[in-house]
C-alpha cells in the first residue's frame, strides 16, 4: 500500500499514544509514515499531516517533509529517503536537537521584540489584512516563556510547537 | 515543557505551511505531489472557467445589440474646447430585468 512520508526522526524517536503513526527504520534514521488507503485524497490529509507532525516534535526533532511526499513501499522509503538522503537528513536532525519553530499571528508588530531576542532565528511570514504573522526558531527550555510572553501582548495568537518548517533553508545561522 | 498547539490557530497556520517542508527527490518509487496542484490550482480553474463563461455571455449580448442596431451614433464632443474622446461612446448593453421569482423581496427577508 501507498504510503504517506510526515517526517523524518531518529530511530529511537518515541510514537505519541493512539498515533496513526509507525516509524520505518534505516540505521539511526526513521521515516514517519501513514498508510494511503486507495482512492483517499492527500488533500484531505494535509491537517492530520501538520497535527502528526506537531506531536512529534514534542519528544525531539523531526524534519517535515513536504505535504504529498508518498512511497510505493516500505523498502521505497529505506532506500530512496532515508539511504539516499542520509548525509542531509542527519544534518538537519543535529541542526534541529534543541529546536522548535513556533508562530506569532499580531495585529501589530509593536512588542515582539522580547521574542526576537530569546530567538535562535526569526523568520517573516506571508501577513494578511488582519496579522502580521512571524516564525521564531526557539531553544526547547524557553518554549513556556515564550508562551508567556505572547499571553501578555494583546490580540496575539502563539502557535508551537511546530516542526522547524521555516528554518530548513537557512544554515548560515550556524556558519554551517 | 508540554505546549500543545493552538486548535484555532492550526488552521492558518497550515495554510501558511502548506507548500513548506523538505522535498525529497523524487524516484520511480518516490513522489511529491505538487500541492498547488492538487488544491490552488484546482481552485483557480473552476474560477477561470465560470469568469470565462460570463465573458462570453456578456460579449454575446453586445453581439446581438450591434447586429440589431441599424446606425452608430457619431462621438459627441466630450473634452475641453470640443475636442472628441478617443473612446466612442458607449453601446447600450440590455439588461434582462430580474427575475421577480428568483430574487427575494426585501420584506420578504424580513
Amino acid at each position: 500500500m501507498t504510503l504517506h512520508v510526515h517526517g523524518i526522526v531518529a530511530a529511537g524517536h518515541p510514537l505519541p499514544a493512539n498515533s496513526p503513526l509507525r516509524l520505518v527504520v534505516w540505521q539511526d534514521l526513521a521515516a514517519a509514515v501513514t498508510s494511503v488507503p486507495p482512492g483517499r485524497s492527500v488533500a484531505a490529509d494535509s491537517l492530520p499531516h501538520l497535527e502528526l507532525l506537531c506531536a512529534l516534535v514534542r519528544d525531539g526533532p523531526v524534519v517535515p517533509l513536504r505535504l504529498g511526499t508518498l512511497a510505493d513501499d516500505e523498502d521505497a522509503v529505506r532506500a530512496d529517503v532515508l539511504r539516499a538522503g542520509a548525509a542531509r537528513l542527519r544534518f538537519q536532525l543535529q541542526r534541529l536537537a534543541g529546536v522548535v519553530e513556533v508562530h506569532v499571528y499580531v495585529r501589530s508588530s509593536w512588542g515582539v521584540g522580547s521574542l526576537a531576542a530569546l530567538a535562535e532565528d526569526t523568520a517573516v511570514l506571508p501577513s494578511d489584512h488582519a496579522s502580521h504573522r512571524r516564525a521564531y526558531l526557539i531553544a526547547r527550555e524557553n518554549l513556556s516563556v515564550a508562551r508567556a510572553a505572547v499571553a501578555e501582548m494583546d490580540a496575539a495568537t502563539f502557535v508551537g510547537p511546530l516542526p522547524a518548517f521555516s528554518f530548513l533553508d537557512t544554515p548560515s545561522r550556524w556558519g554551517w | 515543557m508540554t505546549a500543545p498547539v493552538t486548535p484555532g490557530g492550526l488552521a492558518e497556520t497550515l495554510n501558511i505551511l502548506l507548500d513548506k517542508g523538505l522535498v525529497i527527490d523524487a524516484t520511480v518509487r518516490v513522489s511529491v505531489i505538487g500541492i498547488e496542484i492538487l488544491t490552488i490550482e484546482a481552485k483557480i480553474v473552476i474560477a477561470s472557467v465560470d469568469t470565462y463563461i460570463r465573458y462570453l455571455e456578456a460579449m454575446h449580448r453586445l453581439d446581438l445589440t450591434r447586429r440589431t442596431a441599424t446606425t452608430i451614433p457619431p462621438p459627441g464632443t466630450q473634452g475641453l474646447l470640443g475636442t472628441h474622446g478617443l473612446l466612442p461612446m458607449a453601446v447600450p448593453v440590455p439588461i434582462a430585468p430580474p427575475n421577480p421569482a428568483a430574487v427575494p423581496l426585501e420584506n420578504e427577508l424580513e
